[in-house]
């Protein structure tokens, strides 16, 4: 679980570019100021191809911070692939 | 498009507003137009978009392609000092089609094939337009695997990330290829590599070569080599052999598609390689720094790598029946791809000519002509009840074109319409190429004679309508009795494109603090 978070905060930090010592499971759209509706979608296309899975969109507006995204890849990895 | 940034590094890429394309090039103060220092000025757009309704019936749906072709040559024509990028317009598969619709008249693929050939026709009169054509890219992966519908509905962005990655690369390539970066000469070894098989062990006719199997892939591998050095590049030979073995394989293997002649040099001994590659460079005069050297060996390829870095030594590929693909896609656009526009024949000439009234109107085509072509009709409604969900919502989302960024949602509005002493002015536009809807607002305290809100989306920036909402804005005060009207900016970090917006339309500043500019006009 703890490797899935590291690579979730790398893509977050790549999309936003800043540096990944600055985000941490709580961070989000509320708390990260780069986070804004645009990086967002950054955020979401790169956790797409890392993942190599494809986002709906409410997924795409409801996965706003590193545990949401977290929680999707843990429910994608459980399921039967869509 | 915003997403392509981080994949055109080391390109700087600056972006523009979302839909601002035509606007931007026609008018001269936008950054593209104004910035001196901009060398390259790229002007890509979606798949489909500009198609507009065309898009489902090109017999009936106006498209924007032609009005961005006038934009893009009057523009290249003015700012010839700037290397200008396109993309070709590409239609997608998500459309009724029928089954044989392949370019009839009147098919979407037919318009596409017609703004296409405007575009290169654009290009052989502008040599400063550089085009790169991403059908390229939907051909080689796939539509499914580029097209996001998910994005596309949640934030207007079209593509995969998959897709900005190779647009990227492309892009990069093109304008390489544009500026002559090509490489010049590909060395190339023979066992194994240009045949399969060990020429010392099999002798000239025993190495594998052939029409079917393992063999065609490396007779695959020298036609693409032909096609590479028919194109102007430059072949040599560097290889571990005895030179006479080698000699008599092109005298003798009538399945070599590549013959001596083909070469320029040829360095067969068992020297060391990258004495053999000095050796090459020193007899043709051409600097290493412009070889790419493919062996099928890594420690032959490390050992030329660390000799002479300047050398590009691409990794060769594990699976042989992949060996012509990846020449292609991994040595020949990365390192040998070419920029030209193909040679004019007559009839191309006589082409010319009866659309050189049509070029004529394009150098003189500007930000008037276009708004005046775009016939623009905007419907401004008061306290329209129906209007409530898109004011909240553009409240909400608008960002740069706003001069107080107060927010509010839906029960706000409601109230606000509700209350005698306020009133909502919504801007409802549309042109001939349809409808975009509510786009623009402004919030008015009557009673105090108070602009309190007014904002428009940034889709529509450029297009003056702001002036038609602000003009019903000050009727709306006049109409109550009012001489006189207060306004107010708010800076925020994102809205400094309307930090004169109240100057430039008559209002004199009377208070000014950090956070807000207080203004007021006579009416």
């Amino acid at each position: 679980m703890t490797d899935r978070a590291d690579q979730i905060i790398s893509v977050v930090s790549e999309a936003l570019e800043v540096p990944p010592d600055t985000l941490s499971r709580d961070s989000s759209m509320d708390t990260v100021l780069q986070w804004d509706s645009l990086a967002h979608l950054n955020i979401c296309l790169l956790f797409e191809e890392r993942f190599n899975l494809q986002l709906d969109m409410e997924e795409i507006a409801q996965a706003t911070s590193v545990d949401a995204l977290l929680q999707l890849l843990a429910s994608r990895e459980n399921n039967e692939p869509r | 498009m915003q997403p392509l940034k981080r994949f055109l590094k080391p390109i700087d890429a600056t972006f523009g507003e979302y839909g601002s394309l035509i606007v931007d090039l026609l008018n001269p103060s936008s950054t593209a137009a104004r910035d001196s220092d901009l060398t390259h000025v790229m002007c890509l757009f979606d798949t489909d978009t500009l198609l507009g309704e065309a898009f489902f019936d090109p017999a009936k749906g106006p498209n924007q392609g032609d009005i961005f072709l006038d934009a893009l040559d009057a523009f290249c024509a003015r700012h010839s000092e700037k290397t200008v990028v396109t993309n070709t317009f590409y239609a997608s598969t998500a459309r009724p089609s029928n089954f044989n619709d392949v370019l009839s008249e009147g098919t979407v693929r037919s318009l596409e094939a017609t703004l296409n050939r405007r575009l290169v026709e654009v290009a052989r009169m502008r040599p400063n337009l550089l085009i790169v054509d991403i059908e390229f890219l939907f051909r080689h992966y796939g539509e499914r695997q580029l097209i996001s519908s998910a994005f596309w509905y949640v934030g207007r962005i079209r593509y995969t990330t998959l897709m900005f990655r190779v647009f990227g690369d492309l892009i990069r390539q093109a304008i390489a290829a544009y500026n002559n970066k090509a490489r010049k000469l590909l060395v190339l070894d023979l066992d194994n590599t240009l045949w399969g098989g060990v020429l010392g062990e099999v002798g000239p006719r025993g190495v594998e070569l052939s029409e079917e199997g393992r063999g065609a892939c490396f007779r695959d591998f020298q036609r693409a080599i032909k096609a590479l050095k028919q194109s102007g590049t430059l072949l040599a030979i560097c290889s571990k052999n005895n030179l006479e073995d080698v000699l008599e394989v092109f005298e003798q293997n009538s399945m070599m598609i590549l013959s001596r002649d083909d070469f320029s040099c040829i360095q067969v001994n068992w020297q060391p390689k990258p004495e053999n590659i000095l050796d090459i460079a020193t007899t043709l005069n051409i600097s290493p720094d412009s070889f790419v050297f493919i062996d099928d060996d890594p420690v032959e390829r490390a050992i030329v790598a660390k000799a002479l870095p300047e050398i590009v030594t691409p990794d060769f590929p594990e699976r042989l029946e992949t060996l012509r693909e990846w020449f292609i896609q991994n040595v020949v656009r990365p390192h040998f791809g070419k920029y030209r526009i193909s040679n004019e024949d007559l009839q191309k000439t006589e082409q010319y000519k009866a659309n050189e009234s049509r070029r004529r109107f394009a150098a003189d085509f500007d930000l008037d002509g276009f708004l005046s072509q775009l016939e623009i009709r905007c419907d401004i409604r008061v306290n329209d009840p129906s209007s409530v969900l898109r004011a909240a919502q553009l409240t909400q989302k608008t960002n740069q074109f706003n001069l107080t960024t107060q927010r509010y949602d839906i029960p706000d509005i409601t109230k606000y319409i509700a209350d005698p002493n306020r009133a909502l002015i919504v801007l409802d536009y549309s042109d001939r190429f349809g409808s975009e809807g509510i786009v623009a607002l402004s919030m008015l305290e009557i009673a105090e004679g108070r602009i309190s809100n007014f904002l428009m989306s940034c889709r529509v920036i450029g297009r003056k309508i702001e002036d038609q909402l602000l003009d019903r804005v000050l009727e709306l005060f006049r109409e109550n009795g009012l001489s006189k009207v207060f306004a107010e900016f708010v800076p925020t970090a994102k809205n400094q494109v309307v930090k004169s917006f109240y100057e430039r339309h008559g209002f004199t500043l009377i208070a000014e603090h950090e956070e807000r500019r207080t203004y007021e006009r006579e009416i």
